[in-house]
C-alpha cells in the first residue's frame, strides 16, 4: 500500500530529490520516475509538489538548473546537484539513518507489538 | 548545461510564463505517454497522469510567482554591476583629462548653479504658502475705475465701514496701512523710524502669532487704554538688542508715550509695505470727518466659507455701484472697489520677472548642455579607436552609449554639486538686488529639500542630456571603418565636424535670444532712467521728514513759528541753494482727494479725486517744476490773507480746456471747506515713468498748518553730504527733532527702478555667459576642424595657394555657422520676446537696432573665436602636416 505524499514531511520530500540526483542530472519527471522505482512505489508523491520543493532547492543553491533536450529530444529543465547539494545530502542521509535507527529501536523494544 | 539555451537566454531574455508552462506540460505528456505504454487509452492515460501530478494550476502559480522575482533580483544585480562599472571607467577617463574635466564641471556648476539660485528664490516667492492662516481664503481691497477696473488705489474709511456692515461674502474686513514716520527719542539716541496702523482684528485676521506679548486688539481702541505699540522682528533686533524685557516699557513716539505691547515674530511680513512698528488705527474719527471718503486706506478680508473670489468680486463691485446712485453728488460713480486674493496682489508684480530670469537661467542651462555635448563629441574623437576597440570585442551600441551617459551624469551630478555652493552666493545676490520688490521677508531663502530635489533632478537630466546627444549622433559614424585606419580625415571625424558645427549652431542661437532679451530689458532701463518724470531728480535733491514731536508744537502757531525759522535756518546751511517742504510726496505715494470748482456741478479729477498736497515757498523750485503760468506759493501766503492754490497743467487742462483757470475758486472736499483761489499753473509730476501724472493741487502748508513734513533740498553740490549739518542745524533749534530718513532723489529712483533692473542685471549676466560658452563652443569645433583637415590644409599650402585663402576659408566656415544659428535663434527669440512685452518701456519687444546690435555682438565674438585656429591653419607647415 503507498503511502500518500501528505504524509511525507517536506524535508523528506528535498531528500529523495537530492538522492534522485545523487547519480546524474534529470528533469523533474525522470526525478519522478525514479522515486517511484526505487520506493517500489511505496512512497508515491504528488507529483506536483516536486517543483516547489525544487525551487526551494535552488534558491539554497543544492541544486542549479538549465535547459537541455530529454531522451525524446524534446526541450526540458534538467537539475543538477551543486558540491553544496552534495554536502548536505551527505549529513541528511546521516542524520536520517541515525533518527530512523532509533525509531527501530524504539519500536522493537519489548514488549513486541505483535 | 547546453550552451546554445545559454545564448537563448540572453538574447531573447527569459520568458517565464512560457517556461513555466513548458516545463510542466513536459511532464505531464511524459507521464501521460507512460500510461499509455502500460496499456491505457489516450483520455484514461491522461486523466491518471492530472491525477497523479496534484493542483497543476496552484503549482504553475507558485511556480511563476518564484521565478519572476528571482528573475528581477538577477536583472537588478546585472545592471548595479554594470552601472558600477561604467561609472569606474568614467572616473578613470574624468581623472585622464583634467583640462576637459575642469570645463565641463565649471560650465554643468554655473549652468546648474544659476537655475537653482534662482529657483530658491522663485519657489519661496511664488510656491510656497504664504505665512498667513489660511492664506488662500484671504484678500486685499483695491480701488479702481471704470476705465482701470484692476486699479490698484487705496480705499476709504466709508469702503471698509460699509463692507464691514453689509457683506456677505467677506468676513473680517479690516484697516491697516497709515504709513507714517515716527521719530523716536531715547535716552542716548534720536531714531526715525517706518510705521503704519492697523486696526484691532489685523493680526488676527492674518494669524500671526507674536514672538513676545500681544498684538494689537479691540483693547486698544479704548479711548482710556495707554497708546501701544507693536515693534516688528528686525526693529527690535535693531534698536534694543533683542531685548527680551521690552514688553511694558514705554517709548516716546512723535511726542507720545507708547507702551510696547509686543513684537512680531521673524517671518512675519506685512502684505504690502514694510513697515518697523505697527499702532493701533482707530477708523471712528476719520468717519465723522470730511476725510471720510478719500481713499487713504488699504484693507484686508476674508473670504465667507464657501464663497469664492468671483462672488465675492461680483458682491463688492455691485456694493461700489449701489453706494454710487445713492449718492447724490457723482464724484464717486467711476470708483470700483475690487478684491484680489492676497497672493496676487502680492507676488501680480514680481511674477514676470521672476518667471523672466528663471527663463533666462534655463536658456543658460540648455546652453551648458549644448557645449558639454560638443565637448564630448569633440574627445570622443580622441576616443574613437578606444570606442572602436571596445566595439569590435563584443561590447554593444547602446552599452557604449550606457557608458557616455554615464560619464556626463556623473559629471552632472558633480556640476550640480559645485553649483549648490554657486546657487548660494547667486540666490543671495538675488534676494540683494531685489529685496525691495520681493514680497517675503527680505531675508535669503534656505536651500532646503524642495531645492536640493530641484537641483539634483536638473543635474540627472543635465547629465543625461549632454551625454545623450553625442551618444545618438555618432551612433550614426561607423566605427568599423575607424579600426581600419588613422582618425585623421576618416569619415567619422567629417561628420563628426557637422555634427559639431550643429551643435555651435544651437549655442549660437540660444546665446543670441539672451543676448536680446538682456539688450531689451537694458534699453528699458536706460529709457526709464532718462525718462522725465517732471522734477529733478539727481544727487543734488535731499529729501527726509520733520516730524514735530513735544506737545510744545500743539497748536498751530507753533508749528508754523518752528517750520518758518527752520526754513531760514536750512536755507541758511552753506551748500543749500533752495529749499521747501511737501506733506506727502509724490514718490511716497499722492493723498487723493475730490476737488470742486466754484459754480460748477462737476467734480474734479480721476475716480480717486485729485492729488492734494500742501507745500511751501521754494518746494517748486528745490525740484525744478517749471511754472507754466501765474505765480508759484509763496511765503507770503498765511493763515489770514487770501486762500490760494496752485494746480497742475493736467487740473488746469481738465478743468479748464481752453481758458485759464487764474481767478478760478476750488473746494478741496478731505480738507476742508475753504474755497481757495487758483493763482499759478505748474508742470505735471508722475509718480513713476510708466503712469500718466494725476491732476495735483498744491495748497499753501501755511494755510493749513500740519506737524510734519517731508523737507526736499536743492544743494549745489552733492546733497546727500549735508546731512550732518542739516541735522546739526535742527538740533540747534529742538535737541529732540530729527531729519528720518534723508535721500537722496537719485537714491530714491534708482530704488523705484529694482523691478527693472533685477530682470536686466540677471539676463545681462546669463546673456554674458551664454556668449563666452557659444564662443568658446566654436573655438572648440573650429580648432578640432583644423586639426582634422591639417593634412590638406598642408597641400594647399605646397601647392602654393594663397595662406590668406586659407585664413578666409576657415573662417568662412565658422561664421556661416555663427551666421544659421543666429538668424535661428533671432526667429526664436522675436517669439520669445513677447513674454517681456510687460516689463519694456520705451522699446519694442522687436526694437530692430536690439537685434541687429546683438547679431553684431555674436558675430564678431564668433569672428575673434574663429581667428585664432584659421591662424594656426595658416601656419601650417607643408613639411610636417
Amino acid at each position: 500500500m503507498p503511502i500518500g505524499s501528505t504524509d511525507l514531511l517536506q524535508g523528506t520530500l528535498q531528500i529523495l530529490i537530492l538522492k534522485a540526483l545523487f547519480a546524474e542530472a534529470a528533469h523533474g519527471y525522470g526525478i519522478a520516475r525514479w522515486i517511484e522505482h526505487t520506493t517500489a512505489d511505496v512512497l508515491r508523491i504528488e507529483e506536483g509538489s516536486l517543483y516547489p520543493a525544487l525551487r526551494r532547492l535552488e534558491d539554497k543553491a543544492f541544486v542549479k538548473s538549465d535547459w537541455g533536450l530529454s531522451e525524446n529530444n524534446r526541450r526540458a529543465k534538467f537539475y543538477a546537484l551543486t558540491p553544496a547539494g552534495r554536502a548536505y545530502l551527505r549529513s541528511e542521509a546521516a542524520a536520517w539513518t541515525r533518527y530512523s535507527s532509533a525509531v527501530t529501536r524504539v519500536l522493537r523494544a519489548a514488549p513486541a507489538l505483535t | 548545461m547546453k550552451p546554445a539555451w545559454r545564448r537563448y537566454f540572453r538574447f531573447l531574455g527569459p520568458n517565464v510564463k512560457r517556461d513555466v508552462d513548458e516545463e510542466l506540460r513536459f511532464h505531464l505528456e511524459a507521464r501521460t505517454a507512460d500510461f499509455e505504454q502500460r496499456g491505457y487509452s489516450h483520455a484514461e492515460a491522461e486523466r491518471r497522469a492530472r491525477e497523479r501530478f496534484g493542483d497543476a494550476d496552484r503549482v504553475r502559480d507558485v511556480l511563476e510567482a518564484h521565478d519572476s522575482a528571482l528573475l528581477h533580483r538577477v536583472q537588478r544585480r546585472e545592471f548595479m554591476g554594470d552601472l558600477t562599472q561604467d561609472i569606474r571607467v568614467s572616473l578613470r577617463g574624468l581623472r585622464r583629462t583634467p583640462v576637459f574635466t575642469v570645463a565641463v564641471l565649471a560650465t554643468l556648476a554655473l549652468g546648474i548653479g544659476a537655475n537653482t539660485a534662482v529657483f530658491s528664490v522663485v519657489a519661496r516667492e511664488l510656491l510656497d504658502p504664504l505665512p498667513y492662516r489660511a492664506s488662500d481664503r484671504l484678500v486685499l481691497l483695491y480701488t479702481g475705475t471704470t476705465e482701470h477696473p484692476d486699479g490698484r488705489g487705496f480705499v476709504s474709511a466709508n469702503d471698509i465701514v460699509r463692507l464691514q456692515r453689509t457683506s456677505r461674502s467677506l468676513t473680517d474686513v479690516e484697516v491697516f496701512g497709515f504709513y507714517g514716520g515716527y521719530t523716536y527719542v531715547g535716552e542716548r539716541v534720536t531714531d526715525a523710524w517706518a510705521g503704519a496702523g492697523v486696526g484691532p482684528t489685523f493680526f488676527r485676521t492674518l494669524g500671526v502669532t507674536p514672538l513676545l506679548g500681544r498684538l494689537i486688539d479691540d483693547r486698544d481702541l479704548d479711548p482710556s487704554a495707554p497708546p501701544a505699540v507693536v515693534l516688528s522682528h528686525a526693529l527690535w533686533l535693531r534698536a534694543f538688542g533683542s531685548d527680551s524685557t521690552i514688553i511694558g516699557r514705554t517709548l516716546s513716539l512723535n511726542g507720545v508715550w507708547r507702551t510696547v505691547i509686543g513684537v512680531t515674530p521673524a517671518n512675519f511680513a506685512p502684505p504690502a509695505r514694510r513697515p518697523e512698528l505697527w499702532t493701533p488705527l482707530d477708523l471712528r474719527p476719520f468717519l465723522a470727518s470730511r476725510a471720510a471718503e478719500n481713499k487713504m486706506f488699504q484693507a484686508v478680508a476674508r473670504l465667507a466659507p464657501g464663497v469664492s473670489v468671483a462672488q465675492a468680486q461680483s458682491e463688492v463691485n455691485l456694493m461700489s455701484k449701489t453706494v454710487d446712485t445713492q449718492s447724490l453728488d457723482s464724484r464717486a460713480l467711476r470708483a470700483i472697489l475690487s478684491a484680489v486674493p492676497i497672493r496676487d496682489a502680492m507676488v501680480g508684480g514680481v511674477r514676470p520677472i521672476l518667471l523672466v530670469v528663471m527663463g533666462a537661467a534655463l536658456l543658460v542651462l540648455l546652453l551648458a548642455c549644448v557645449n558639454v555635448a560638443g565637448l564630448f563629441l569633440a574627445r570622443a574623437s580622441a576616443r574613437q579607436r578606444e570606442m572602436a576597440v571596445r566595439a569590435a570585442l563584443g561590447a554593444g551600441r547602446w552599452r557604449l552609449a550606457r557608458q557616455l551617459v554615464t560619464e556626463t551624469t556623473v559629471l552632472g551630478v558633480a556640476g550640480g554639486v559645485l553649483g549648490l555652493l554657486f546657487a548660494v552666493w547667486g540666490k543671495n545676490a538675488l534676494v540683494q538686488i531685489g529685496g525691495g520688490v520681493l514680497p517675503s521677508t527680505g531675508a535669503p531663502p534656505s536651500i532646503d529639500a524642495s531645492v536640493l530635489g530641484f537641483a539634483l533632478t536638473l543635474s540627472l537630466l543635465t547629465g543625461a542630456v549632454a551625454g545623450l546627444i553625442p551618444a545618438l549622433l555618432s551612433a550614426r559614424a561607423d566605427l568599423n571603418v575607424t579600426l581600419g585606419e588613422s582618425s585623421r580625415g576618416s569619415s567619422g571625424g567629417r561628420q563628426r565636424t557637422r555634427i559639431g558645427r550643429v551643435l555651435v549652431a544651437g549655442q549660437m542661437a540660444l546665446a543670441i535670444m539672451l543676448l536680446v532679451g538682456a539688450g531689451l530689458l537694458g534699453r528699458t532701463l536706460f529709457a526709464l532712467q532718462h525718462s522725465d518724470l517732471g522734477y529733478r531728480n539727481d544727487q543734488h535733491v535731499l529729501t527726509f521728514h520733520v516730524n514735530l514731536s513735544s506737545t510744545a508744537y500743539r497748536s498751530p502757531a507753533a508749528q508754523t513759528a518752528f517750520f518758518t525759522t527752520w526754513l531760514q535756518r536750512l536755507r541758511a546751511i552753506p551748500g543749500v541753494e533752495q529749499a521747501g517742504m511737501i506733506l506727502i510726496s509724490p514718490w511716497n505715494g499722492w493723498n487723493y482727494s475730490t476737488v470742486e470748482i466754484e459754480g460748477r456741478p462737476t467734480v474734479m479729477g480721476d475716480s480717486s479725486g485729485a492729488a492734494v498736497a500742501p507745500v511751501t515757498e521754494g518746494y517748486f523750485s528745490s525740484l525744478a517744476m517749471p511754472l507754466r503760468s501765474g505765480r508759484a506759493i509763496a511765503a507770503t501766503d498765511r493763515e489770514g490773507s487770501l486762500p490760494v492754490a496752485v494746480v497742475s497743467e493736467r487740473f488746469a487742462h481738465q478743468g479748464w480746456p481752453t481758458g485759464s483757470p487764474i481767478g478760478a475758486r476750488i473746494r478741496i472736499d478731505g480738507v476742508d471747506s475753504t474755497w481757495r483761489s487758483v493763482v499759478g499753473v505748474v508742470g505735471d509730476v508722475r509718480e513713476s515713468p510708466s503712469t500718466d501724472p494725476p491732476p495735483a493741487v498744491y495748497t499753501s502748508a501755511w494755510q493749513h498748518q500740519q506737524s510734519g513734513y517731508e523737507v526736499i533740498v536743492h544743494a549745489s553740490g552733492n546733497a546727500a553730504l549735508l546731512v550732518p549739518a542739516i541735522q546739526r542745524e535742527l538740533r540747534g533749534i529742538d535737541p529732540t527733532l530729527l531729519a528720518g530718513g534723508p535721500r537722496t532723489m537719485e537714491d530714491i529712483f534708482r530704488g523705484s527702478l529694482t523691478s527693472q533692473r533685477l530682470p536686466m542685471i540677471f539676463t545681462a549676466a546669463f546673456a554674458a555667459l551664454a556668449l563666452i560658452l557659444a564662443v568658446l563652443g566654436m573655438y572648440g569645433i573650429m580648432a578640432y576642424a583644423v586639426t582634422l583637415r591639417t593634412r590638406e590644409i598642408g597641400i594647399r599650402a605646397a601647392l602654393g595657394g594663397d595662406r590668406g585663402d586659407i585664413l578666409g576659408l576657415v573662417v568662412r566656415e565658422g561664421l556661416t555657422t555663427a551666421v544659421i544659428g543666429t538668424v535661428l535663434g533671432a526667429a526664436a527669440a522675436v517669439a520669445a520676446t513677447r513674454i517681456l512685452a510687460g516689463l519694456l518701456y520705451g522699446v519694442t519687444a522687436r526694437d530692430p537696432a536690439t537685434f541687429v546690435g546683438a547679431t553684431v555682438v555674436l558675430l564678431i565674438a564668433s569672428t575673434a573665436a574663429c581667428l585664432v585656429p584659421a591662424r594656426r591653419a595658416m601656419m601650417i607647415n607643408p613639411v610636417e602636416a
